[in-house]
């Protein structure tokens, strides 16, 4: 009988390496970067078994961002928690994985943002490499074995080097390597000239030490195509001239954005060097050893152009080959989205090309994990001309174990691994200071609290909208849903009107025409709002704006206040920099820290009002919404981290979270109250004990929402009123009240408004954690049209709309974006494209909510458009009678 | 009748006494309109050097004032206005004719449009050229206002044959583009307009009192010495009054000249929070 393995949990751990010295490209210089380690336990035959991924998502490199790839995570990590894996042999092993990779795939298709191809590469391969180390694991093999080992030693081609190092140190590290790696590389700037001097350097200093070896330049896509070619005329003129090496290798000049470029490049090269005369010189000996054989008796001179960025998958392999291919390929783990896609299209690129080479390369700030990765792919690949992932280094911190070294200290080849699958074990101790988020899946099912449970808004075409987009969109979904045409101009800003008339009302996020300039510049400067609350008897904390240069009379103020008192930026947003019961000299430095470091050169220092942050949303005379927003924090069951104990929050807030909140992170601000509560990330509290991970309330920084209105107050309603009425043009605005229990009256209790904010964020109270929703974006468009004469109908369920959409739209798979989009959505119709290159019609039929989100999306659009309008008119009667959405 | 520029636009007005020729740019745009308000009778609050608020008498309504933006200059109005794209497809939207960039043939006109009217006309050398113009050209500048929502006034820069819009400032800087007589002409109408008045002309160099209290600095003394300076610059009379958390003076002079000292009191590190302004009653006869 098949045995299966069966995963049992999934932990992530989010974490953020500094590097030793930073790292140059083409690009700029990279300090750190955010990896998350996946640590898969599985359960075979009453055994239990670990594998460890590392997911290393690199932005649009890898199809990744920051919070989506989280949330991507999560979800993947429930779909593969309890995935069974036959351990019977390897191939139906890799084919399980392989099942369960195309489904993730999938959902990472259905998950990610509309504009992004491909999404979340980075963060699948962390999951695929886990797996591959489980099932390596249970098998009792190394990876590589699992894989179908083709060779047994792997060596590094070259140590690459930085563009962060000046001339001298780039010639003194080619010294030092010149008999160690058979090749150097170095991160060409993209500055054609300074790149040649270096190419030349390196041949020169190469030579002198006795090792005329080839010189490899990645440019990481710094040169626009008409610099490219100059470039290629310029090494193949030196190579010619026999000032460079007989083999060198230019990595992506260009960007992914000219796929036919690098084709046209690598036959540029071929026919600048076809009538080289240049004698090749016998074989070069390096390290006592004699230069591979791809490099002896070569025949012509060779200029290879090799595609980094350019090649994700087998779709990018075949565009390549159909403008005349390339000379090599480099295949990233985190880029192709796995090791066993990485596999697959090796195989695929050498079954149709076998002169194609073939690179593996490594990712800057990975741990060993990734290192041990990739070396067992190296091994496992059908064809290896080049490898470049050489032990990590340049990290602040090693956070596995065993270390990947070289064999001896002189030697290019990685030493043996010793253990099954990757033969690593993690060490707690050394990611934890690095650690930015952790989860667990299944979630914790310890006591969190005596809570409510938090909403659910079950509204998946809200969940591709940012959050600031979210709310313009909040917006003209109720103008569209109650008759208005409306035109988009960029994702936040819209204008709305009457049915063929122009647009008379307009919002740029939640500001409409009422909200002015010269309110938002009153409200945006804490110090000039406090004046004016202050002249319309409104009760402010006491408190005074400081340069941050001040330290010394800043602190001698929040002496003369007393403690406790709060420092927050003069003109921040957010919650951003906020610190709040500050009640030591200590603390007053670190908060003065903080705001320098959120790049804010002046600040307040004001009084701290014991009480809870409440938003109240004014119109005009009423309040419209209160939101309680409790600062970040949970409850300890006795069992669970304080990491995953904020995981499992993350999850339980996961229904609101893609539309109002901000996922709770272990940031330096969360390890300083942690330091406060004698905490640490990896504590773990009491059942029933509340940890406090922020004091500020903010959504933005964590904190709770929960609606109150109803229960408040009419005294404190009034305040508030007052405090919007006290802003000059200001009709709608968003109150920071700071109160100790909403619902007694102000007078007998210590409340004070400690903002206000003229576009506040309506996300917030549409969808809040806990309590009823409230419709502020309606009662706002109402408003609006009230005060402009423009009338506004019943709000419709359904919707039909013609949309034309202006800008570079035809020929950058605009069509093919919508239907996808409307498919998903239920929403039928049909897009065209238009005899004027810059237009494209659409008509759109069905519920108002999804036709209202597409046609909000449509400003954005595929990654190659750029919408410049969008317009919506209202149809009478739809046209499309077929269920279905279709290109015409 | 052609008016004719007395200074160029954009340059400092020597005759202006030391005191106001600090002044320039956007702040000298926040003086002169806090000084049209003061000339109809509002009572000011300035808050900064580029902004301050005023308080009709008799209703309380309260106008806010940023450079030459008001509580009339709506944050989406501006920013399509910015906005070269924006701005196409917003005048495009109510058939209002742009100017291709560069414009052929026609005249380059800066039209400041406050409300429904051009308040100024003028062309690239700063000339008063309101009566040389066709109405067709001042509708055109209109329309582009009403057709950007959130927009009461804005500077339109009018070219090309047939003519159309090549820009709109939402935000002009008046002295820049405006010789001094037709700074007081536009700043007496931004003002006017946001309360509903029509063509109230003021007497910017009738002598009035002005009543100043300055409150919120980190150090009074600081704000009394700079108080003195600033009124022996400006050639007016100042008493300064006795109190404890503010300081207070009362001002005599032309309107001109005692309308620029709240502006005047900012800059370095000890300003006052705000400075609380208003005309004597009894002196502002023979002003408006």
């Amino acid at each position: 009988m098949t045995r299966h393995l069966t995963i049992t949990a999934v932990r992530l751990y989010e974490y953020v390496m500094p590097m030793k010295r930073g790292f140059g490209t083409a690009r700029g210089i990279t300090n750190s970067a955010r990896n998350i380690v996946v640590r898969l336990e599985a359960e075979l035959a009453g055994e239990t078994l670990t594998g460890l991924g590392e997911c290393v998502p690199r932005g649009a490199l890898t199809g990744d961002s920051r919070d989506g790839s989280w949330s991507f995570l999560l979800e993947a990590a429930r779909r593969i928690e309890a995935a069974r894996v036959p351990i019977a042999g390897a191939e139906a092993s890799l084919d399980e994985i392989r099942r369960i990779m195309s489904g993730l795939r999938q959902l990472a298709d259905k998950s990610a943002p509309s504009r992004v191809g491909k999404p979340f590469r980075g963060t699948l391969a962390g999951i695929d490499i886990a797996l591959l180390d489980l099932v390596a694991r249970a098998h009792r093999v190394p990876m590589s074995v699992l894989l179908g080992e083709q060779r047994h030693r792997v060596g590094v081609s070259a140590g690459t080097i930085s563009t962060a190092k000046t001339r001298d140190e780039l010639a003194d590290r080619t010294r030092r390597d010149a008999k160690r790696f058979p090749m150097s590389r170095f991160k060409g700037t993209g500055e054609i000239g300074q790149d040649l001097d270096f190419l030349r350097l390196i041949a020169e200093t190469n030579r002198a030490a006795g090792a005329d070896k080839p010189v490899w330049v990645d440019v990481n896509e710094g040169l626009e195509p008409e610099e490219a070619r100059e470039f290629i005329d310029r090494v193949a003129e030196l190579m010619v001239a026999g000032r460079l090496p007989e083999t060198v290798i230019v990595e992506q000049p260009v960007t992914k954005a000219h796929p036919s470029v690098l084709a046209e490049l690598q036959r540029r090269a071929n026919t600048r060097l076809a009538g080289s005369t240049r004698k090749r010189t016998p074989a070069t000996l390096w390290a006592g050893r004699r230069s591979p054989s791809r490099w002896r008796n070569h025949g012509p001179l060779r200029l290879s152009v090799l595609a980094d960025e350019s090649l994700w998958d087998a779709d990018d392999l075949a565009e390549l080959a159909r403008g005349g291919g390339v000379g090599g390929i480099n295949i990233k783990v985190p880029k192709v989205g796995g090791v066993l896609a990485a596999l697959d299209l090796a195989t695929a690129a050498v079954a149709n090309n076998p002169y194609l080479e073939i690179y593996v390369g490594g990712m800057l700030a990975t741990s060993d994990i990734t290192s041990w990765a990739l070396k067992n792919l190296a091994m496992a690949m059908p064809r290896l001309d080049y490898f470049t992932t050489s032990p990590p280094s340049n990290v602040e911190a090693r956070i596995a174990e065993p270390h990947l070294r070289y064999r001896d200290g002189g030697s290019h080849l990685l030493g043996d691994q010793d253990g099954d699958g990757l033969g690593l074990t993690l060490s707690l101790a050394d990611v934890g200071p690095f650690v930015t988020r952790s989860a667990r899946v299944p979630a914790p099912t310890g006591q969190t609290g005596d809570e409510p449970t938090p909403n659910r808004f079950d509204l998946p075409h809200l969940d591709k909208f940012g959050k600031k987009q979210l709310d313009s969109h909040l917006l003209e979904y109720e103008a569209l849903s109650r008759g208005l045409d409306t035109v988009r101009y960029d994702p936040l800003r819209f204008a709305a009107g009457r049915r063929g008339e122009p647009p008379a009302i307009g919002f740029s996020w939640t500001a409409g025409t009422q909200t002015s300039r010269v309110s938002t510049y009153v409200t945006g400067n804490k110090q000039v709002a406090r004046t004016m609350l202050q002249r319309a008897g409104v009760a402010v904390p006491d408190g005074r704006r400081f340069m941050l240069d001040e330290r010394a009379e800043a602190l001698a103020y929040a002496h003369k206040l007393g403690w406790p008192v709060v420092v927050k930026p003069q003109s921040g947003t957010g919650g951003r920099a906020v610190t709040t019961q500050i009640g030591s000299d200590h603390e007053f430095e670190w908060a003065l820290d903080a705001v320098g470091e959120a790049g804010y050169r002046d600040l307040v220092v004001e009084r701290h009002v014991e009480g809870v942050a409440y938003r109240f949303v004014v119109l005009r005379d009423r309040v419209l919404s209160v939101v309680y927003r409790r600062p970040a924090g949970v409850f300890g069951d006795g069992d669970s981290t304080v990491a995953e104990l904020i995981g499992q929050q993350n999850g339980l807030r996961a229904g609101v979270q893609r539309l109002q909140t901000t996922p709770l992170r272990i940031n330096d601000r969360v390890r300083f109250q942690l330091e406060r509560q004698g905490l640490a990330w990896d504590s773990v509290p009491a059942a029933g004990c509340r940890v406090v991970l922020s004091t500020a309330g903010s959504v933005t920084q964590g904190g709770e929402s929960m609606q109150v209105v109803d229960e408040t107050h009419p005294s404190l309603l009034e305040e508030a009123v007052r405090a919007v009425r006290g802003v000059p043009g200001l009709v709608y605005g968003g109150v920071d009240f700071l109160i100790p229990d909403h619902t007694k009256p102000l007078a007998e209790q210590e409340a004070a408004i400690c903002e206000i904010n003229a576009s506040p964020a309506s996300r917030t109270n549409h969808f809040p954690l806990f309590g009823p929703a409230r419709n502020v974006s309606s009662e706002l468009l109402l408003d609006q049209c009230a005060a402009h004469g423009v009338a506004a109908s019943e709000p419709t369920g359904e919707l039909c709309l013609d949309v034309e959409i202006r800008g570079r739209v035809q020929r950058v798979g605009y069509r093919q974006w919508m239907k996808k989009l409307a498919r998903m959505y239920g929403v039928e119709g049909w897009i065209r494209n238009t005899e004027d290159p810059e237009l494209v019609e659409a008509h759109l039929v069905g519920p108002a909510g999804p036709v209202a989100a597409i046609a909000a999306l449509a400003i954005s659009g595929p990654a190659k458009a750029r919408p410049d309008s969008v317009r919506c008119r209202h149809h009478s009667s739809p046209e499309s009678s077929s269920g279905r959405f279709v290109i015409r | 009748m052609e008016q004719t520029a007395t200074h160029a636009p954009g340059t400092r007005d020597e005759s202006r006494p030391v005191g106001r020729s600090r002044l320039t740019g956007m702040r000298m745009d926040s003086s002169l309109l806090e000084t049209a308000a003061l000339g109809i009778g509002w009572a000011c609050v300035r808050l900064s050097p580029l902004t301050f608020v005023a308080t009709e008498p008799g209703t309380g309504r309260e106008f806010g004032f940023r450079g030459s933006s008001s509580t009339s200059t709506a944050n989406i109005g501006r920013e399509i206005a910015k906005d070269a794209r924006h701005r196409r497809t917003a005048l495009t939207a109510a058939g209002v004719n742009v100017a291709d960039e560069p414009a052929a043939g026609g005249r380059r006109l800066r039209i400041l449009v406050v409300g429904e009217t051009a308040a100024t006309v003028v062309d690239t050398e700063g000339r008063d050229v309101r009566h040389e113009v066709d109405d067709a050209v001042l509708n055109l500048a209109t329309s582009a206002v009403a057709a950007i929502p959130g927009l009461a006034h804005a500077d339109v820069v009018v070219d090309g044959e047939p003519a159309g819009v090549a820009d709109i400032d939402p935000a002009p800087v008046l002295s820049r583009t405006l010789t001094p007589e037709l700074r007081h002409v536009a700043a007496n109408a931004l003002v006017q307009n946001l309360a509903g008045m029509r063509d109230t002309t003021l007497d910017w160099q009738a002598d009035v009192r002005l009543d100043v209290v300055a409150q919120g600095s980190a150090d009074d003394a600081v704000v009394r010495r700079r108080l003195r300076r600033r009124a022996r610059e400006l050639g007016v009379d100042l008493s300064l009054g006795r109190g404890s958390n503010a300081v207070s003076a009362s001002v005599e002079g032309p309107l001109e000249s005692v309308g620029a000292l709240p502006a005047l009191l900012y800059g370095g590190r000890t300003t006052p929070a705000l400075v609380e302004t208003s005309v004597r009653e009894s002196s502002r006869e023979g002003v408006a």
